[in-house]
């Protein structure tokens, strides 16, 4: 099936670091973020590794951190770097006119970007081998 | 460099892309390439195995 999934992965190997942006719904990353993500990472998770990873939500009221932790989790498993800012990275509002209202929302997207730019630079000018990872064990929990 | 910035809401230029843009905007400055990535609004198809 021709989707978005294959579109993207064509783009992978072309960059750096990666930030991936969801609503809030029912405390979690929207549902076709969750598809998209899941089939992305299960697949073709091997392309992302030694990359940058962050991820913002947006929310009107709760849950955000909920769902912040859920996107972070596909990083944590595929060797890449998580970037962070001054705050969990969420942005408040219903609507975008509204969300323009959160100052300090806005103000952890920038130092965010600051950040990601700075580590980046880091590991472009840095003379340091990449890590060499053995090969993978799966032990399935069935003792 | 380049970084690319996944939207995942319904809006092509929503809260979530508001969101997204401020980050981009920042890297843009320090001259890092960005490109925006809206997934849309047709089904993405679940993960399953078979």
């Amino acid at each position: 099936m021709e989707d978005k999934v294959n579109e993207f992965l064509d783009k992978v190997e072309s960059a750096d670091g990666f930030v991936f942006g969801s609503p809030v719904h029912f405390a979690a990353a929207a549902g076709n973020m969750t598809s998209f993500l899941d089939r992305v990472f299960y697949g073709r998770g091997n392309l992302f590794k030694g990359k940058l990873y962050s991820s913002v939500v947006s929310c009107r009221r709760g849950g955000a951190t909920a769902a912040f932790d859920q996107l972070n989790k596909y990083a944590l498993i595929s060797n890449m770097y998580i970037v962070g800012s001054s705050y969990w990275n969420q942005i408040h509002g219903n609507n975008k006119e509204e969300a323009k209202q959160d100052l300090e929302g806005l103000q952890t997207m920038r130092n965010l970007g600051k950040n990601m730019a700075y580590m980046l630079k880091c590991m472009e000018t840095g003379n340091i081998d990449k890590p060499e990872y053995e090969k993978p064990i799966k032990t399935n929990f069935i003792r | 460099m380049k970084v690319i910035l996944v939207n995942g809401g319904p809006h092509k230029d929503g809260c979530t892309n508001l969101a997204l843009e401020e980050v981009a905007k920042v890297l843009e400055q320090e001259d890092i390439e960005t490109e925006m990535f809206w997934l849309g609004i047709k089904p993405i198809r679940r993960l399953y195995r078979l």
